[in-house]
């Protein structure tokens, strides 16, 4: 067990023990063992959400989008965007909580992308291999062939797919630090390669 | 559910109806019935119980339907003013009110955000928990430069109160021994990051008369055996206060004066009871209790009391008030000076700055500290004001390191890109600024004379603007919060105002409307926040204030109340009321 590991089983003990003299063993027990379990969810990330049309997005546009979301955030030591069902995410998110507008955007770009890919290489984006996906998402983003607002659409797209990942299961537990109960606030602490940031469960 | 806690019909007279049960009407419960008497606590909203109540608590974001954001039609039908607060989102929204049942209208060319949390507990559960005493200065201020009327009282008189409430609250900071912003009873203050602690001391040298200091918050860093007995332990840093905190980390209705008042067994409490107006009684001059609505099923009934304890939030307060006509009051009750809705105050946020601070890559924080930085207004006194603008603003602002949040609107594609959001990004440093407002007469609040909500309130009519004055303290805010940062070592500094964008209310802590003073004929409340006209009828929250300060008000709230029931129990005692 490394220094930062039995740091804070210590202060984790000390917090359980202040706990339990205040509201009793029991309560503090369950309390603190209901972080982060898993109950009944509205939107569920599923396995097979480009096989079919979306919410917002067309069958084909889902595929696309599926591809983008697993070039934006590939898989690693942790999952792709994709793994964690983003399209399905953003697909929904975009309807719940965006305008018209937003959806529009982000329905233009997908369809750009895959038509610029369709006259550069005959072929549709997800069907690319993964070398050249990457190629002209940078191309989007380094205005390489695409105007400044189709970058700034794409940049809507990535924001939310970027926002899915983090706010998944896999991208708080595994991509982030996941901290539920931190134990209090450090002014100071060592940082290195390895060090991540906390899980998205702070409020702003 | 308690039975013996919350009633519904009675004809019992209590010694005091409270009506609210936010920062101000937990502290008159508390103090009431610690003091023996009965009290009834009669609040508007649903019953929220510590613990059981925090729905949306250790829920992670993957559980919302929308990942904690809230759908726009949502929003549209029920949430559009509300929403707009910092603190709303999927994972509070149950804890503010729907703006489709508590619609208000505000005069042409103005506009007013008017955020609330009705329900038991009020917006204790939802508010910053920032605090401050208000200090010499402030309580002179109005006499020094003139605008609007003398507090009727000052610094030495609320001192020992303050005291008071802090040991019970818990408030975490350092004892910075400022003359503009009095040191409170501290519990160990959180800790600075490291370029907090550098821009420190470079602007002590560069600013001399603008210590930063770490932000004073109603968090139990390290809490006594007093307040684990209240069944409150430490702050965990979780930062998602909001929702509610089954630890009583934080100061709240529920964790801290709710507990107190129900052990002593004096305490009722009436939910769903939305006070309509007083009941009155010209020959005695006393009012005798309240006439509610049912929030649920619209049935009237009526609480009995010996006195009235106005803690329902500012504007609560001031439309039960208003909405109190009798042949001698025709104006609202209490309103002999015509006073009664004047004098609206807001803090004016509306200037910023930030930049990214190089230099410290090899430095992080653990935990999400519920608190920032503070720097104390400076221009505190008339011999300090600047050319422009009379009084001035604090700062509030912190450092930090960015994440995926800011991340994910820049450029990169791949695994580089995936593996920089996970990584704690660089450094930033932000001031906002916290403006004193001006009382005014002309900013108002009254009631439509037409429009009235669904269970039959006349509805509030706001008329609030920020004046000149505001204005230009926002312009030097933006100047100077862009000098200090660049003091401090940030770099690609961005300075904003906001005054055309965010009206008043936007920083939720509205004041005035029935305020304090010395003069019966241009004030509402005495000293003791005891209505002139009417002995037994006493408002305790924001609505007594005559000045805003630039300190977050709630402090203060718990102060004046506590000193209010001091008061008003030697006059019962006295035979006085």
């Amino acid at each position: 067990m490394n220094q930062k590991a039995s740091l804070e089983n210590t202060s984790r003990r000390e917090f359980l023990q202040r706990l339990s003299q205040a509201i009793g063993v029991a309560a503090a027990t369950s309390l603190v063992a209901g972080s982060g379990i898993s109950t009944a969810l509205a939107y569920t990330p599923r396995p097979n959400s480009a096989d079919k049309a979306g919410v917002t997005f067309s069958q084909a546009q889902m595929k696309t989008l599926q591809s983008i979301c697993a070039t934006v955030i590939p898989k690693t030591d942790t999952p792709s965007a994709a793994d964690v069902d983003c399209h399905g995410f953003v697909d929904h998110q975009l309807l719940q909580c965006h305008s018209e507008q937003d959806q529009k955007r982000c329905i233009d770009i997908v369809d750009v992308i895959d038509s610029k890919t369709m006259q550069s290489y005959g072929k549709s984006f997800a069907a690319l291999p993964t070398e050249k996906q990457t190629e002209i998402l940078v191309e989007v983003e380094a205005l390489r062939g695409f105007s400044a607002s189709q970058k700034a659409d794409f940049k809507l797209l990535k924001s939310l797919i970027v926002f899915g990942y983090f706010t998944s299961e896999d991208g708080v537990k595994k991509a982030l630090f996941f901290q539920p109960y931190p134990g209090g606030y450090k002014g100071s602490i060592p940082v290195d390669e390895r060090t991540k940031t906390s899980g998205s469960l702070d409020y702003y | 559910m308690n039975e013996k806690l919350y009633i519904n019909e009675t004809q019992e007279e209590f010694d005091v109806l409270v009506v609210g049960s936010g920062i101000s009407g937990g502290w008159a419960a508390k103090e009431f019935t610690e003091k023996g008497y009965k009290v009834l606590m009669v609040e508007r909203g649903r019953v929220v119980e510590h613990r059981k109540d925090y729905t949306t608590e250790n829920v992670p974001p993957w559980e919302f339907p929308n990942r904690t954001k809230v759908s726009n039609l949502l929003v549209e039908q029920e949430y559009k003013i509300q929403s707009t607060s910092y603190a709303f989102s999927d994972m509070t929204k149950h804890f503010f009110n729907n703006d489709r049942d508590m619609p208000y209208s505000t005069e042409d060319g103005t506009d007013f955000r008017w955020i609330r949390g009705n329900q038991l507990g009020g917006k204790s559960l939802l508010w910053h928990r920032q605090s401050y005493r208000m200090s010499t200065f402030d309580f002179e201020a109005n006499l020094k430069d003139g605008h609007g009327n003398d507090w009727p009282i000052r610094y030495k008189d609320l001192e020992k109160w303050y005291a008071h409430v802090e040991t019970h609250a818990g408030i975490s900071g350092t004892r910075d021994n400022l003359e503009q912003l009095p040191d409170s009873v501290f519990i160990a203050p959180f800790e600075m990051n490291k370029p907090e602690e550098v821009a420190k001391q470079k602007l002590a040298e560069k600013f001399p008369d603008r210590p930063l200091i770490i932000g004073r918050t109603a968090h139990l860093t390290e809490p006594t055996s007093f307040h684990i007995s209240q069944g409150r332990v430490n702050c965990q840093a979780r930062n998602e206060c909001q929702k509610g905190c089954s630890l009583g980390a934080y100061f709240s209705t529920q964790s801290s004066t709710l507990p107190a008042a129900v052990k002593t067994g004096n305490l009722h409490i009436a939910p769903n009871s939305i006070v309509h107006s007083l009941i009155y009684d010209e020959k005695t001059n006393r009012v005798k209790g309240v006439n509610v609505i049912d929030a649920q099923t619209m049935n009237k009934r009526e609480y009995y009391g010996k006195t009235v304890f106005l803690c329902a939030s500012t504007f609560g307060s001031t439309q039960v008030l208003l909405n109190s006509i009798t042949p001698k009051f025709k104006n609202g009750l209490a309103n002999s000076s015509g006073v009664l809705g004047h004098y609206l105050m807001d803090h004016c946020y509306n200037a910023r700055a930030s930049g990214s601070m190089p230099g410290f890559d090899d430095e992080y924080y653990s935990g999400r500290r519920p608190t920032g930085i503070y720097v104390p207004n400076f221009y505190y006194k008339p011999e300090k004001y600047q050319k422009g603008f009379v009084r001035g603003y604090a700062l509030g602002g912190d450092a930090g390191r960015g994440n995926y949040k800011g991340g994910a609107y820049q450029d990169g594609i791949g695994a580089d890109y995936k593996k920089r959001l996970t990584q704690p990004g660089d450094w930033y440093f932000g001031f906002f600024a916290q403006g004193e407002m001006l009382p005014r007469f002309e900013n108002q609040v009254s009631l439509h004379p037409t429009k009235k909500d669904k269970w039959g309130m006349p509805q509030l009519h706001f008329n609030a603007q920020w004046s000149d004055n505001e204005k230009r303290m926002m312009d030097d805010a933006a100047y100077q919060c862009e000098k200090m940062l660049e003091a401090a070592g940030a770099v690609n500094i961005q300075a904003s105002v906001s005054y055309d964008t965010k009206p008043p209310g936007s920083a939720i802590h509205e004041l005035g409307t029935a305020r304090m003073g010395r003069d019966p004929k241009d004030s509402v409340l005495n000293g003791f926040n005891q209505s002139h006209d009417i002995p037994n009828l006493f408002v305790t929250d924001g609505a007594s204030f005559c000045s805003s300060s630039t300190v977050n008000p709630s402090l203060t709230f718990m102060a004046l109340t506590a000193r209010a029931v001091d008061y008003c129990a030697n006059e019962m005692k006295n035979r006085r009321i």
